[in-house]
């Protein structure tokens, strides 16, 4: 689609955003990460509210591993706007996901029954206590928990969560931002999302380019996150700069980084986060490998059999976890066309579009370690429900005779 | 700044019926249909003026729709979220299925505060 231009540069065009938020919504806070999208957000909101003398909240969900220099930032950041800030630093019992592992496929980040092993602890005034949010339960996860947070705080009125995400980053964002035709945005405004009940997700930078946010920490003397230095010194490209918790399916590929940049913290993310250090040394294969890019089978295998040595080999929570996936998967295209079974492999086209089911598509998906089985197209399960889940699939598998 | 409102869509499962794809008398494929009850829902109009037919020259205000409160059925928990500027505006909300009650409120600074009929009349006079 081509895109076209509103006659201003695109620092105007966000300012002017962040204004008319500001007229309008009662409530606002900021999503902040420490990263460079929502450190350049965050300067431009709180300039806004510096001139109008309002107050925003900050939400910081601290994820225990991560870098030194990140958290220096936020601290940094926070200090610098603390007369216009409610600070909501959140270190708190969270799920995780851990791509890096089949033995802890989720970790928990500040757990308070591994204490003595934190990779660090959380400063004074992070939110510690449990019992501060009244949604809050223990184990909950990072895409739950973030909902739920601008819910409560919305307090019932007409609420603004600023996100620093950009179009350019990737097609899913993208399509966050342009999603004409299924999203309800506010008084028609594409730059925003109706989340739920009184809260809209809010993008003001959604059309800036990675050298925009650069120019603009450059111009206006900005502070940003140091550990961009390091990356940029360690010869990371632009795009492959990513500040996020490193175990996830797909910021694994950068966890190779940590111990490069700093080693005193990776030390200690590798004796508290199962599997980091085996993630780190070989997560930039590709093939069987990570399941990244074209698998191949061992002699004498079928996928199907593959598939069956592929289980057998996994710990038996995350074997259990995996065959409800799988029957789930086989049982819905048995309905539709295939009551024989679903064929070994097809056209390599066809499984990456996913229009049709092989064993292949489900080997692919053991070796990536897709533990929601995102390639298979599925969807994350809420983790209050996932009990009911695990006891619903197991009267399944028995009516359907698959595992 | 605007106010946000939240209407229950009370027996929201009630408010269409589907009569599904079939095969008329005449051997022709009928399409499926989906019909409106016709019963009662809630909504909320700004009111903009005076109107020589109905008395009040009224935009109706599309609503989110939400249903993260909702019961399996959709009979209750549903809520309709209005964002309302700055001014005057009429509701209905239903007290039960079939009940409802219209009532005026203004929306100022961010909260809204309901009026009565003759306050809305002063209003319209001076606009």
């Amino acid at each position: 689609m081509a895109k076209i231009g509103l006659g201003v540069s695109v620092y105007q065009a966000a300012c002017e955003r962040i204004s008319y938020v500001f007229d309008c919504f009662p409530r606002i806070y900021v999503s902040f990460s420490g990263g460079k999208d929502s450190s350049a957000m965050l300067h431009l909101v709180m300039e806004e509210a510096r001139k109008r003398n309002r107050t925003v909240g900050v939400l910081f969900v601290d994820l225990e591993g991560q870098y030194k220099l990140t958290i220096d930032h936020i601290q940094e950041c926070l200090a610098l706007y603390a007369e216009h800030i409610e600070p909501y630093w959140v270190a708190l019992p969270i799920a995780l996901r851990n791509a890096v592992s089949v033995f802890e496929p989720k970790w928990m980040c500040f757990d308070p029954e591994r204490q003595v092993d934190w990779i660090r602890t959380p400063p004074p005034n992070a939110i510690t206590d449990e019992t501060r949010f009244s949604f809050f339960r223990r184990g909950m996860e990072f895409e739950e928990f973030v909902p739920e947070f601008g819910d409560w705080y919305s307090q019932g009125q007409l609420c603004a969560c600023f996100v620093g995400i950009r179009a350019d980053e990737s097609l899913n964002r993208y399509r966050t931002v342009n999603g004409s035709g299924w999203k309800s945005s506010f008084e028609g405004k594409p730059w925003t999302t109706w989340m739920s009940r009184t809260l809209y997700n809010v993008y003001p930078i959604y059309d800036w380019k990675v050298d925009d946010v650069w120019t603009y920490h450059g111009k206006y003397g900005k502070c940003h996150n140091l550990l961009y230095d390091r990356m940029h010194q360690a010869g990371l490209t632009l795009s492959q700069m990513r500040i996020c918790q490193p175990y996830g399916d797909d910021q694994r590929r950068g966890l190779w980084l940590f111990h490069l940049i700093e080693p005193e913290t990776w030390a200690r993310v590798v004796a508290r986060v199962n599997g980091a250090n085996g993630g780190a040394l070989y997560v930039q294969e590709s093939g069987n490998m990570t399941g990244y890019r074209s698998i191949s089978k061992p002699e004498g295998h079928t996928w199907e059999s593959f598939a069956g040595m592929l289980l057998e080999s996994l710990p038996p929570s995350t074997r259990d976890h995996y065959q409800d996936k799988i029957a789930t998967f086989v049982h819905w295209w048995q309905d539709r066309g295939y009551g024989r079974g679903i064929p070994d492999e097809v056209d390599p086209k066809q499984e990456s579009a996913r229009e049709a089911p092989s064993w292949r598509r489900i080997c692919k998906a053991l070796l990536r370690n897709d533990y929601w089985c995102k390639g298979l197209s599925f969807t994350q399960t809420k983790s209050p429900y996932y009990e009911k889940y695990k006891a619903v699939m197991k009267k399944r598998r028995l009516k359907w005779g698959i595992y | 700044m605007f106010a946000t409102l939240r209407l229950e869509s009370k027996a929201d499962h009630l408010q269409y019926f589907d009569i599904p794809a079939g095969v008329s008398r005449d051997g022709h494929l009928t399409p499926p249909i989906r019909l409106r009850t016709g019963l009662p829902r809630p909504w909320c109009a700004r009111i903009t003026g005076a109107d020589p037919t109905y008395g009040l020259a009224r935009e109706f205000l599309k609503p989110n729709k939400g249903y993260l409160d909702a019961n399996r059925n959709g009979s209750s928990g549903i809520y309709l979220y209005f964002n309302l500027a700055p001014g005057i505006y009429e509701v209905q909300e239903m007290l039960a299925w079939n009940l409802t009650r219209r009532y005026f409120l203004r929306s100022e600074a961010g909260q809204c505060q309901e009026i009565s009929l003759q306050e809305m009349d002063i209003w319209l006079k001076s606009v």
